[in-house]
């Protein structure tokens, strides 16, 4: 088994800036580059909460995809899997400033917290205020749940990136907007599995062996190792332990309404993504739970990863509301009900 | 004394060192990290060397300020900023001298320590750059506090951060994205405390090369 090392790219340490200016050029009338940053190409209107993210490159259309209307007003992308640095984090703070104050929202992961620190504490020397920032973690691998605020974030924090986009688009404040953002975090859940792993594009370095392709559960989304599972098993039984250990976490009583978000981490086909799904909604509903929302496809991709991650998102009237206003994204769209 | 000049020699060897064992530093932080480490690494100390003999700074402390927005500004990451942190406190402390010797190097070493421990929240035996950073600042000191001159003083610094880096491979990590997987990268050194480690023996190498002049 071998891992894929060569990509159409030129050089690869120009990768994320081309990158960049590609994809801007096809969306053209959702986003566009400024300073080297994806804003939006028709700004939100004043007074409103900015939002804006930081994060490392590598993961798309997370979250370059993610800006626009009912979304974020501005994202930094930074190195592959690495997030940009204070300086670039700030840049975009002061781009996503609409007047009603700025939320900075965090994957918990070491670096873009430290990074986004040291931002918010440059933004304060600068005498720049209303700035709030709220971490954001979703993966029960990652910390037992007596050590919750421990926890990386992953690709169920989708539900949150919707959610505050819609509350800070209708007008909340920047306080109800991060209290939007942390109600939706402790109401979801993820967990992932892959089979291999992939090379970085710049230094051709495996992420973790690349000979080993046992099936494991609970690796993140820059190849963290997770737990290993047999060769035989079914995808029914992958994601029945999978939904079980979610649910179980989230202690989701029977008859509890949860939006379900299956994300292809890069390179699954549609019909293994659909079959995943089929044996998720049966694991559901042996516990009573139901879906009443879906998201299938690549969210947050680690690269061309050959792997998966389920989230669950707990909703409630206040959430559904939220979930289902429009978005238009370059990479995701939402026709409101 | 540490002037303008000798801390851009610093730096440029910082960059030389780092660029020549990218591959080995990228290749451990494949283990549990995401492969890239040497990468950013050299990336951002270039550009720290092409801003030290580019730049209109005047002193030691503006030559290593900039080295630290290098870091901010090239690469992020938890690497970029920790080491950016720690350029920033050594600056903040050769400043306040007008001619900064051995004293303010260590003392601004210490800084670093401070804040790459609080930026970071990681503390000695977490296997991170820290594994290698304390025992250079402390062994630093002890050295300085014998009455060595600068050139020994961080020949003891480098010693001790080498040491310290292979000290690391027997550790499990407690921070950082390595931790979700302890057990993996057992036997594996932790990559950034081995860039500290190469960065303070080129700037050993450094200070012997010029009093053997």
């Amino acid at each position: 088994m071998s891992i894929r090392t060569r990509r159409f790219l030129n050089d690869p340490a120009r990768a994320v800036a081309e990158m960049l200016e590609g994809y801007v050029a096809v969306h053209a009338g959702i986003i566009s580059l400024r300073d080297g940053m994806v804003v939006r190409a028709v700004p939100k209107a004043e007074g409103r909460v900015g939002v804006v993210i930081g994060n490392g490159s590598g993961h798309e259309p997370a979250m370059i995809g993610w800006v626009g209307e009912g979304l974020f007003d501005v994202n930094v992308a930074g190195p592959i899997f690495s997030s940009p640095g204070p300086a670039a984090i700030l840049r975009g703070i002061e781009a996503a400033d609409r007047g009603g104050g700025v939320l900075l929202l965090v994957s918990s992961h070491a670096g873009d917290i430290m990074n986004a620190e040291l931002a918010i504490d440059e933004a304060e020397d600068q005498g720049i205020d209303g700035v709030e920032m709220v971490v954001l973690y979703d993966d029960v691998a990652s910390a037992p749940k007596d050590r919750i605020t421990e926890r990386r974030g992953g690709a169920g924090l989708f539900f949150v990136w919707k959610m505050v986009g819609a509350a800070a688009e209708r007008g909340d404040s920047l306080e109800e907007c991060a209290a939007v953002a942390r109600k939706v975090r402790d109401r979801t859940r993820s967990l992932s599995a892959a089979t291999g792993t992939v090379a970085h594009p710049v230094s051709g370095q495996p992420l973790g062996d690349p000979e080993d392709t046992t099936l494991s559960v609970g690796m993140g989304v820059h190849g963290e190792p997770g737990d290993r599972l047999g060769e035989d098993v079914g995808a029914d039984e992958i994601a029945g332990l999978m939904i079980d250990r979610l649910l179980d976490d989230a202690e989701l009583p029977a008859g509890a309404q949860v939006g379900l978000l299956l994300n292809n981490a890069g390179s699954l086909t549609l019909m293994e993504l659909s079959v995943l799904y089929r044996g998720a909604r049966a694991a559901l509903e042996r516990r009573g739970i139901e879906a009443v929302r879906s998201w299938m496809g690549p969210y947050a991709t680690t690269l061309d990863m050959a792997g998966f991650s389920f989230a669950i998102c707990h909703m409630d009237g206040e959430l559904l509301e939220l979930y289902d206003r429009t978005a238009r994204g370059a990479g995701f769209t939402m026709v409101g009900r | 004394m540490i002037d303008r000049d000798l801390a851009v020699r610093l730096v440029v060897a910082a960059s030389t060192r780092v660029n020549d064992h990218q591959e080995e530093l990228s290749r451990l932080d494949s283990v549990a990290g995401d492969g890239d480490h040497g990468v950013n690494m050299a990336t951002a100390l270039a550009e720290a060397a092409r801003r030290a003999e580019h730049g209109d700074q005047s002193t030691a402390a503006d030559v290593m300020r900039s080295a630290g927005s290098a870091f901010h500004e090239t690469v992020g990451g938890a690497a970029g900023a920790l080491f950016g942190a720690f350029f920033g406190a050594l600056a903040g402390q050769l400043s306040k001298a007008a001619a900064p010797d051995a004293a303010q190097l260590v003392a601004g070493m210490e800084k670093g320590l401070a804040r790459v421990a609080r930026v970071g929240k990681a503390e000695p035996g977490h296997k991170t750059m820290i594994d290698a950073l304390a025992p250079a600042v402390r062994d630093a000191r002890e050295s300085m506090d014998r009455g060595d001159g600068l050139e020994a003083v961080m020949a003891a610094a480098a010693r001790a951060a080498s040491q310290g880096a292979r000290a690391t491979a027997g550790m499990r990590p407690s921070a950082g994205r390595a931790r979700f997987a302890p057990d993996h990268s057992l036997g594996t050194e932790d990559p950034g405390a081995n860039t500290v480690a190469l960065v303070l023996e080129s700037w050993a190498d450094q200070l012997r090369s010029e009093v053997r002049v």
